[in-house]
Formats: C-alpha cells, sequence, structure tokens
C-alpha cells in the first residue's frame, strides 16, 4: 500500500485521470472529493463489502432444497 | 445524460440463454459466463455459472418483486452493456435462501441485462436506500 499524507485541500493523482482531495478533517472524519471518468465506479468500501457478502450467501442457498422455496413463493401473494 | 430503466412486463426469455457479464460480480469477479435457467411457475432463475459449476444463485424479475422499482443507469453503465433503448434492459435481483427458508431480494444491487447482446452487469445502487435484503413473501 502506497501511504502519503496530505493537509486539507491538498490532492492525489492516480493514473493521471483519478483525482483525489481532501476537503475538510473533522476529528476522526475525512471528506474526500473524487474525480473520475464516469467509467470507473466509485464506490465505499463497506458497500462494496456487503455486495460481495450478499452474492456469495445467495451463491450458498441455506436450504437443500432451495428450488422448492424459490418455486413455493408461486403460490402466495405479494 | 442517464437512462431510466422500464419494467418489463413479461420477461418472455428461452429456456435457456447463455450470459455474459462484462465484468465478475463482486464476490465472483472471476466468473463471467453464466447460463440463465427458469424455474418453472415463478419468475424466477436460476444464474449457472458456466466456469464453476457449484455455483448457482437465484435470480427473479425485479419487477415481479418490487413494482415500482426504478433507478438510473449511468451513460457509462449503458454504454457498457451496448444498451440502444430502455426496452432492452432486463432487470433481475438475486435471491437468498436463507436458512430457515426465509427469501430476501438484493434490490441495492440489481443485474441489469441487454437482452439483444445478453451482456450483463451487476450495478450497485449507491446513495439509494434500496435494501441489500428485502424481504419477498410472493410475487406482484
Amino acid at each position: 500500500m502506497l501511504i502519503l499524507t496530505r493537509k486539507k485541500l491538498q490532492s492525489i493523482i492516480i493514473n493521471d485521470t483519478i483525482v483525489l482531495t481532501v476537503l475538510a478533517v473533522d476529528g476522526d472524519r475525512v471528506k474526500l472529493g473524487i474525480s473520475a471518468p464516469s467509467e470507473v465506479t466509485v464506490l465505499r468500501e463497506e458497500v462494496q463489502r456487503a455486495v460481495r457478502e450478499e452474492n456469495r450467501r445467495a451463491a450458498h442457498p441455506g436450504l437443500a432444497d432451495a428450488e422448492a422455496a424459490l418455486r413455493a413463493l408461486g403460490q402466495r401473494h405479494a | 445524460m442517464a437512462t431510466t430503466v422500464l419494467p418489463t412486463i413479461a420477461a418472455e426469455l428461452p429456456r435457456e440463454v447463455a450470459i455474459r457479464f462484462v465484468c465478475g460480480m463482486p464476490g465472483l469477479e472471476p466468473y463471467a459466463r453464466y447460463t440463465l435457467v427458469g424455474i418453472e411457475g415463478v419468475p424466477v432463475y436460476w444464474l449457472r455459472c458456466d466456469d464453476a459449476p457449484g455455483i448457482r444463485l437465484p435470480v427473479a424479475e425485479a419487477f415481479a418483486i418490487e413494482p415500482s422499482y426504478s433507478f438510473t443507469l449511468s451513460t457509462a453503465d449503458v454504454a457498457a452493456l451496448g444498451l440502444a433503448r430502455a426496452e432492452d434492459a432486463l432487470v433481475l435481483v438475486v435471491l437468498t435462501v436463507r436458512r430457515g427458508g426465509a427469501i430476501t431480494a438484493n434490490l441495492f444491487a440489481p443485474i441489469v441485462i441487454n437482452r439483444q447482446t445478453w451482456q450483463a452487469k451487476q450495478i450497485i445502487l449507491d446513495g439509494t436506500s434500496y435494501s441489500l435484503r428485502h424481504p419477498v413473501e410472493g410475487f406482484a
């Protein structure tokens, strides 16, 4: 991991196309601004981690006969 | 400019269709090739990983679970999927079957599929209040 120290309003440039700027520092919270091309996805780590874990859970159903449970949804009304 | 995705009234997909993810889903990054297999009687399919036979995810038509589901696809995602028209987008959500039988749908990260090319991408709706684990009782 590359470790850099920035003061408020200083920036980091990644790959010539992504700019990370420290906008404000307030106690243990840092407000960051990110400029990136639209095709670059920018996500808070915990958000991506939550999706990753939910995908993995979905790929390993908690029931031996998951298909029966899925079919049974057709018998109930939303 | 971004594209608003419209609900599909009836997916009417072939029994089995080959899907190609433009990038691997979070947690399943190595895998791009899947087969979508219908389950009789319900708007639910298995998304079966071609390259890892033990991996299969239940997915459902999003609008059968949440008829008012609405989100915007970024221009970048529209381009990545090669979507020419909003009508070409099929929206599926991943279902988690939990121990005990409760079923939840991931409305926070839908899978959008281009019905012309069968390219797919899982889109994370960061900034919306859609649930990662929306309880599913039945279909609309």
